[in-house]
This record gives C-alpha cells, structure tokens and sequence, in this order.
C-alpha cells in the first residue's frame, strides 16, 4: 500500500519536473486552492512578532486567491538572519513560504562585519504590518527629566543587547550629541529592564512608542511616573506630539545621515517576505492579500485587543527604504559600523 | 495586611475557583491535562511546541479558559516526563533528567510500579505546593521582587551553580571540569556587551547559543539508548514486581516522605522564579540538595532510591508556579513555555504586572487553581494508564530502541529546526556516552551550561551597577555564604578523613586508552583559548578564566588517573573506580555484564552508524520516508524481528508522526538532496 503511494506520488512528481507546464497553464486561485501556504516567524513563539502573525495568518488566508491553509512555524535565532537566510537561499520559491522577517534584517547584512548569507535585496518583500519608533523614558526621580537635561546630568539606562536599537540608540546621542548617558547592557528582554527600572537600578530606557502606549509603561504613563524625554524617530508620532525631536537637535549633516539610516528601517517595523523568483501573479496576489488583510477590521480589532496597533506599509515601500539604505555614502556607513560592531 | 483586604483576596480566589467549576472550562482543563501528559511522555518535545500550537485556539476564549487551557498543559508536561525517564532512562523533558538516576535502577529491580508511582505521587504533591505558595504569596509578589535586583539574583545564580559540588562529589576535579565546560558551551554565541560572536566559528547556527533541548536530549538520552543497545536488553531479566503491589508503595513512599517534598517543592517554586534559569537544573539542584541532606544519601542516591525520584520530580512540578509568579508580576518570564503563557496575556489585552494583583486578581487565582487541578487531573490520568506503562519497560531492545531514536531527533530539531541541532544532539551523544562510560559527571554540564552566562551577565550589569559593593547587599552575603558552606563542607570533611590515612604514593605513570578523552578535551581547550585571544577584556575575561579553570582541572583528572593507576585498578574502564572510594558516583553507572571491551565498542559503533545513517537518509530522502526504513531495518537486521511485526511497526510509526508532528505541530523540515533535485518530488512529506 506503501509502495503505491510513493508510486503515485513519484508518478506526479516526475511529470510535474518533466512536462514543468502545469505551473504556467494554473490560476493563482487554482494553485492556492490547492496548496497551503507556511508562514515562517523569525522569533521564537510566543513574542511580539509571533502573536501578530498568529493573529494574521486567517486573514491572510481569507484574502489570498483560492483561500489556502495558513500555517505557521517558528524559525527562531540569530535575530531573524537564520529564517532570513532560509528564505532567501532553500525555501521552495513557488509561492507557498513566506516569511515574518525583522526589520535588522533590512541593514544588518550591509554593516555587519560577519558574511551573511542574505541580502534583503534578493527576497520580494510582501509588507510590513506596522511602522515604529522610539522614545526615551526616564523614571520619576532621575536627574533627567527633559531633553536638555540629558546633556548635562549622567543617567544610567538598561539595554539588552549591543546591536539592539534600545542601546544604538542612546548610543547615538552619546557618540554625535554629547549626551551623559551610561548605557547598561545584559537585560534579557525589555520587561526585566522596566523592573529594573522601577526598583531603582537604572533611571531610564529607549522604549518603543508600542511599548510605552501598551504595557505598564501606559499605567506609569499615565500615574506620571515617567518621563519621556525625547522621540528617536524620522517623524513624530501622535501619541506623544509634544516631546521634542531628537533629531532637531542634530545639526552636522553627517552625523544627521546616520541617525537617519538608523531610524529609516523603523518603517518597516515588522517586514514579511516571500523568496526571490517568485511567479509574477502569485507574488502580486500576496501583496494584495497583505494589504487587504492589514487592513481588515477584525484584524485590527484583534491587535488592538492587544494592545498593539496596525500601520500597513506595501511591499513596494519596502524596497524604496532599501534603495536609500544601499543608496548610504561609504563614510557614513563606516560611522554606522562603528555603532553596531564593537571596537 | 489589612482585614479587609485578605477579605477581598479570599472572595477573589473563590470567585476564581466558581468561575473555573464551570463544566467546559473543567473540561478544556482535562483536555489539556491529557494533551499535557502525552506531549511530556514524548521525550524532548514538552510542553513548548504544545502551548505555541495551541496559543492562537486561545484568541476566542474569555482569559479564564485560555489560561486554563495552556496552564493546564504547561503543568502536566511534568507529570508525564518521568515516564520515559524511568522506564527507558531517556528523560521526557530537561526537568527529569535527574530523575533517571535513580528511577531507571529502580525499573531495573523491578520496581518500575513503585517509581512511577512515586513520580506521579510527588509530582502531583509538588505541583499543588508550588500552586499554593503562588496563591498565599500574590499579595507580597511584587514588593518582594522589587527587593531581588540583580546582585541577588546572581547570588541565587552561583548558589545554584555551587551544586556542581554535591553533584561530583565522588569526582570533584571532573565535576569542576564538567561544570566549567559547561559554562563555555554557555558563553558561545553574540555577547550583548559588545557584540562579539563567541566561538561561533562563523556559523549562524551559534549566534545565540546552542539550544538546551539537543544538548539534553544528547547528554542523557542517547547514552542510555546505546547502552540498551550495548547489553541488548531493555531492563534486566528480573520478574516484574506486583504492579499494583508497587503503584501503593510508591505513593506511600511519597506521603512519609512530605517533608522532603516541601522542601524540593520550596527549590523547585524559589528557582522557577529566578528568570533565566528555567527547568532544566532545578531538579539537579533538588537531587543534590536531597543527597546531602537525607539519611544515608550518599550510599544510595543513583543506586535507585526512590528519594532520588520524589525530589527531582516534586521540584520539577513545583517550578510551574514558581516561574508563573515573575510572569505574573512582571511580565518576566521564567522559563521558555512561561513565554507563550506572556503571548497569552498579550492577546487577552492583559498586562502582566500590578494590575494582576489588583484589577484582575480573579484572573490571576483563576491560574493558580488551574495549576492546581491540572496536576490532579495530570496525577489521575497516569495512575489509570501505570500498569500498561510499567509493562512498556518490559518490551525487547528491537522494539523501544527504533521508536525512541526516531522521536528523539524529531525532538533535537524541534530546538531551534535546523540541522545543527542534530550535529549538536549526536555531538553531545558521543560526549556523554563518553563521559558515563568513564565515569565524568554529566549534571555539573549542565548546571554550568543553564548558569554560566546568566551567571556572566548578572556579574557585569551588577559591577558596573554598583562596583564592588554588591557583594555587601545583606540578601546576597547570606545567599553567597550559603553557597560557600555547601562548597567548602564537603572539601573540608573529604580532607579530613583523608588526613587518617594521607597517601601521596603515586606510582609511576601507566596510560591508558581511556586518557585519551581527557587528553582531547585539553587540546580542544588550549584552541578555543587560542580564539578568545582577539576579543576585547570584557568579552574574554569570564570565557578565559573558566577556560583556565576547566583546563587545570582536567589536567589534574589525568594526572591522578595516570599517577594512581599502578597502584589501584587494572582495567581502563575500572580505573575511574578507584577514585570514588566512598562518595558515591552521581550518575548511572553500567556494570558490564562481564562484556569485552572490543565488544562494547563495538556494538555502540553499530548504535553511532545506525544514527549516522539515519541522519544520511533524513537529509537526502526525507525524515518521513526515513522513518519506516530505519524502523524495519533497525528490527530486521538488529533483532531478526519478524516482518508480522516489523510492518505494523514501521506504518504505525511513519502515520504517527506524520499525523502529530508534520500534519498539527506544523514542523518545518529541513532540505532534503532528492527534493532539490527534483523539486517535483516534494509533494511527499518532509522531503
């Protein structure tokens, strides 16, 4: 019974490789109604990007031509370079895989010192389901309540890692402004800082705008137990429209080029993905289906249940902010390399 | 407390209790409870790869359901896990591990009924514990944490890392090596200090580290697997005991000894709440505080005493509540399957913290009962199906062997989903078939692996917090010199009885082929010593010096072996003997069944060609059609099976896990040669 299985199975497959028309005659309906399309996350389960595409996947499905099964799968590590490179290099380029990426992935591989095995050029990208940006909070009793303090009083902030945007960030003020930040590494995730935080071991952190509107920062926000100091952001956001800029206060052109090329991939807060060589229909059946599904209000509802929100950008503006990456003058890249790889 | 408001906590947690009463939300608890206990039989997949799988079925339910749901599962993995620990010595989750020291012996003389028993009694006596400690402490959960920062976090680190003493201390200088090595597989991956990749060796695969679930599986599945396949039985020949006659005993076992269940209970909810340092050595430390501390441990710990078994399982279920209790009030996760419960709180629109105490007290009582009833319902479910598990261990080599091997890779990739997390689970195999056979302690490995760069990290944010003053932090002197009794008191009583009969006489050198292992751990030392040579101080500071640590102390390993061997023990095998004089030795210990060396290397070759090939086979046709060849082959060739037997086998095998594993937990296998070659052919499974 085994053997007449593979035997069948062997049988389709050898036409489907010899004949290698089916592909071109088939809709993308009739492919998608016929095959299930996985969603690989690049974190591991139960985070931040996880739930927003558990939550997508049905809404994926139901916009997608021929509503095929949305499965998802964790392929976590390495900051999403492991799932980044799966797609680009051995995931099955028909249209069935596609991926929930990072948006470290979009300039990582141009400055990294390590040889990547992605080039976030090669994949098409699908969407992203928010835009983000960050701002810098300090607890009620730091010396530092405003963005002119920050220059004149030391402050001790936590951060989890060295290439994370919670210590480029400061790091950045400190390297091109002058600021007196003294930057804690070694928390593991941003809650274990915002406990440290609240027991008085550091004063501050550079926080996600979600964040701060979301979890107990909101709370804290609200009992006037924090001060958000300044927005690290190309634009301001809404929520908190009256704290200065930091980038009004960058005054050198260059230095205004890096902070730039850090802050840009925040656009794309949670990029997706499909692997290069894609067929043409079928790629732009998933872009349509991710806007469309971003865009659904039950989706919306859902991650606002969350206390998250939903910014769709398309694909198309995906590759725009790679161009501007890629587009960076070498002396400018060099100054970003000197933030993210250690010395 | 003010009565009013114990008043109010009370009507929250009857409350809770009433809400939970409700007949489908018990019902969805018992499911999980099954879902739970199954998923922890099956070695190495847990309770992670469940709650993420069922996590997005939670979006539609009110919390009460959802947490009852992936509670109730997280809880009872643990209840299931010590099944396959004892029964086949393969731990079902990194929590049992421990348990097989003692449990596999006790199945080997027959009482396979009485440990089971003795698992199920006080995992379920545990789990409640840890529950209730949960239930009283809500109401001083967050200022107590506040008062833990990080120097006290670190000292509750390096006490638990002061184990590695009371865990080799038969083998104290290969318990601090193990330990040490163990710390250095931590520091591999990017250090968040400076970015630097430690010892990645330019693979993607180490960036973060190695996983714990290959390193596990590797260090105490597969060792006892190819023993089994070495003596080529699965348990002795020994009559089974009463089944029954050993499920009563086991429990009695467990109710005379309640007061070590509260006190592995009290490790097991203390650890699951230190962030970071998860279920993977708070059954060692429970083992090792219950060797020190019971009646004549020392003599009979790893010889099957069922107190081996009652602590690390009732630390292993009590951890549940414990590690709920910083997720609960932080938002902290304590351990990996706690971060699916965090995605839980977030897709409720729950925020993790005072509002759980205040706000939503029901909610967070609502947990605590469900953890609570879930290890009831958990504790049930195994004592109804014992007498067919206990028979399980009776079954011929041919038949366990293929089907454990099969789900143990399955469960390695599940780590991380690469195929470096099965190099790493055959690696880690070879090493800790290795380290069994001559008699290095395995747990200090992994004491050092899940504590080292948590250890690493508190370090340097606490010294750069606070200098060298965090040492005087009054919780941390306490913690520190705690640690420091259990180090020194052993060292000290070891000295002074040596001091009876002191002898310095080395004779003159004799080697032997089993110097060679420590021989190659020294090489392997002094190159990763050689990389660290271009990172910056901070970076290489703790890699150095554990590096110096593990290198002297393999060094002197050898160097008494090799000094003390003419005067003691002829065979190599036997060498180790003669330094476990009276301590006892931590670990499983073979006797050989007077088999010849040549023979046993022999046989546990065919066991390495046999995962070899499997391995082959996985990466060039697919793991699913892998599956039923290595299944028959392995019954046919190896055990003359007959085919009556070997298909059944092997069909029933390939559907299971294409049911469970490719069809509802969704894995994503890796490339295979024949479906890049011909891509037509992916229309199979896995391939």
């Amino acid at each position: 019974m085994k053997l007449k299985h593979f035997a069948t199975a062997a049988t389709i497959a050898l036409s489907a490789v010899l004949s290698g028309a089916p592909a071109m005659a088939e809709t993308v309906e009739e492919f998608y109604s016929a095959n299930p399309v996985t969603l690989m996350v690049s974190a591991a389960p139960g985070g931040g990007a996880d739930l927003y595409a558990r939550a997508f996947a049905p809404f994926l499905s139901k916009y997608i031509p021929g509503h095929p099964n949305v499965v998802v799968t964790n392929v976590p590590g390495a900051g999403g370079l492991t799932a980044a490179a799966q797609l680009q290099n051995s995931a099955p380029r028909d249209g069935t895989m596609i991926a929930a990426l990072q948006r470290n992935n979009l300039y990582l591989p141009l400055v990294s010192a390590e040889k990547l095995a992605f080039d976030p050029r090669e994949v098409s990208w699908i969407g992203s389901l928010n835009k983000e940006s960050y701002v810098l909070i300090t607890w009620e009793n730091a010396p530092v309540k405003t963005l002119d303090d920050l220059f004149v009083h030391p402050l001790t902030i936590g951060s989890t890692s060295f290439n994370n945007e919670n210590r480029t960030f400061p790091a950045m003020i400190n390297e091109y402004l002058g600021g007196k930040l003294d930057i804690v590494p070694g928390y593991k995730g941003n809650d274990e800082i915002a406990l440290a935080m609240e027991r008085g071991e550091v004063q501050g952190r550079a926080v996600t705008t979600t964040s701060l509107l979301g979890g107990n920062d909101a709370n804290w926000l609200a009992e006037g137990k924090l001060h958000v100091v300044a927005q690290l952001a190309m634009r301001p956001s809404p929520a908190v429209k009256d704290v200065p800029m930091i980038l009004d206060r960058v005054t050198d052109p260059k230095a205004r080029s890096v902070f730039e090329f850090m802050f840009l991939p925040l656009d794309a807060g949670r990029p997706f993905a499909a692997p290069p060589g894609v067929p043409e229909d079928r790629l732009a059946a998933l872009r349509s289906a991710f806007e469309a599904a971003a865009k659904d209000p039950a989706f919306v509802a859902e991650v606002a249940k969350q206390n998250a929100t939903v910014e769709m950008i398309p694909g198309l503006e995906i590759h725009q902010i790679l161009d501007k990456l890629y587009a960076t003058q070498p002396e400018v890249l060099d100054r970003v390399k000197g933030l993210l790889v250690s010395r | 407390m003010d009565p009013v408001e114990s008043v109010s906590m009370l009507a929250a947690a009857w409350d809770a209790l009433t809400i939970l009463a409700d007949p489908m939300r018990l019902g969805i608890l018992c499911l999980a409870a099954l879902l739970g206990v199954i998923l922890g039989i099956v070695p190495g997949i847990g309770g992670l790869a469940g709650t993420a799988l069922l996590l997005p079925f939670t979006f539609a339910m009110d919390p009460y359901t959802a947490f009852a749901f992936l509670l109730g599962l997280g809880a009872t993995t643990s209840t299931g896990d010590p099944i396959p620990a004892i029964l086949f010595g393969v731990p079902g989750g990194a929590g049992s591990a421990a348990t097989v020291l003692d449990g596999l012996p006790m199945a080997r003389r027959g009482e396979a009924g009485r440990a089971l028993s003795a698992a199920y009694m006080s995992s379920l006596m545990g789990g409640l514990f840890g529950a209730v400690l949960l239930g009283i402490s809500v109401p001083i959960l967050r200022p107590v944490m506040l008062y833990i920062g990080t120097p006290e976090m670190l000292a509750i680190s390096i006490l638990g890392l002061s184990m590695v003493a009371a865990l080799s201390s038969s083998t104290p200088l290969r318990g601090l090596a193990a330990a040490a090595i163990g710390v250095m597989i931590s520091m591999i991956g990017s250090e968040p200090r400076t970015g630097t990749f430690r010892w990645t060796f330019e693979s993607l695969y180490l960036w973060e580290g190695l996983p714990l679930v290959p390193l596990t599986l590797g260090l105490f599945a597969l060792p006892e697997l190819c023993d089994m396949m070495v003596s080529r039985h699965s348990l002795k020949g020994k009559p089974l005991q009463d089944v029954n006659l050993g499920i009563w005993q086991g429990a009695k076992d467990c109710f005379r000894e309640w007061w070590l269940i509260l006190r592995c209970s009290w490790i097991g909810t203390a650890l699951g709440a230190i962030p970071g340092i998860g279920g993977a050595v708070v059954d060692w430390v429970a083992y090792a505080h219950a060797a020190k501390t019971v009646k004549g441990g020392y003599q009979t710990f790893g010889k099957g005493d069922v107190r081996g078994v009652i602590a690390s399982e009732s630390s292993n279920n009590a951890k549940e509540g414990g590690s709920l209790i910083t997720t609960i009030a932080f938002g902290i996760p304590g351990t990996a399957g706690m971060a699916i419960i965090l995605g839980a709180f977030l897709s409720q629109g729950l925020v993790p913290g005072p509002d759980m105490l205040t706000k939503n007290l029901s909610i967070t009582y609502s947990m605590v009962w469900s953890i609570a009833i879930a290890n009831i319902i958990g504790a049930g479910l195994c004592y109804a199906f014992s007498p067919q598990f206990a028979r399980l261990a009776t079954l011929r080599y041919t038949l366990v062997l293929p089907v454990v091997v099969c789900i143990i890779f399955i469960g390695a990739y599940e780590g991380s989903r690469q195929w470096g997390d099965l190099v790493a689970l055959l690696v880690f195999g070879l090493a800790g078939w290795t380290m069994k056979r001559l008699r290095w302690p395995r747990a200090p490995l992994i004491l050092g692996v899940v504590l080292g760069d948590t250890i690493e990290r508190q370090l340097f944010i606490s010294i750069r917090l606070y200098g060298a003053d965090w040492l005087l932090h009054p919780m941390v002197i306490c913690i520190l010199g705690l640690a420091a009794l259990g180090i020194l008191r052993p060292v000290i009583g070891a000295l002074l009885a040596r001091h009876k009969g002191w002898d310095l006489n080395f004779g003159r050198p004799m080697f032997s082929p089993a110097d060679l292992f420590p021989t190659i751990l020294l090489a392997g030392m002094a190159f990763l010593f050689w990389q660290t040579m271009g990172w910056g101080w901070s970076t290489a500071l703790v890699p150095q010096i554990v590096t110096g640590v593990a290198f002297v102390a393999v060094l002197g390993s050898l160097g008494n072996a090799v000094f003390r061997r003419g005067i003691t023990a002829p065979s190599p095998l036997d060498d180790a003997r003669a330094e476990a004089s009276e301590a006892i030795h931590m670990d499983l210990v073979d006797d050989n069944d007077g088999l010849a060396i040549a023979e046993i290397l022999r046989r546990a070759l065919s066991f390495a060609a046999w995962l070899l090939a499997f391995l082959f086979s996985m990466a060039a046709i697919g793991i699913l059609p892998t599956i039923p060849l290595f299944v028959a082959g392995f019954m046919h060739f190896e055990g003359r099976e007959r085919w009556r037997l070997i298909l059944p086998m092997a069909i029933g095998m390939t559907l299971f896990v294409y049911v469970v594993f490719d069809q509802l937990l969704t894995l994503n296998w890796p490339l295979t040669w024949i479906g890049q070659a011909f891509p037509g052919l992916r229309v199979i499974p896995s391939v």
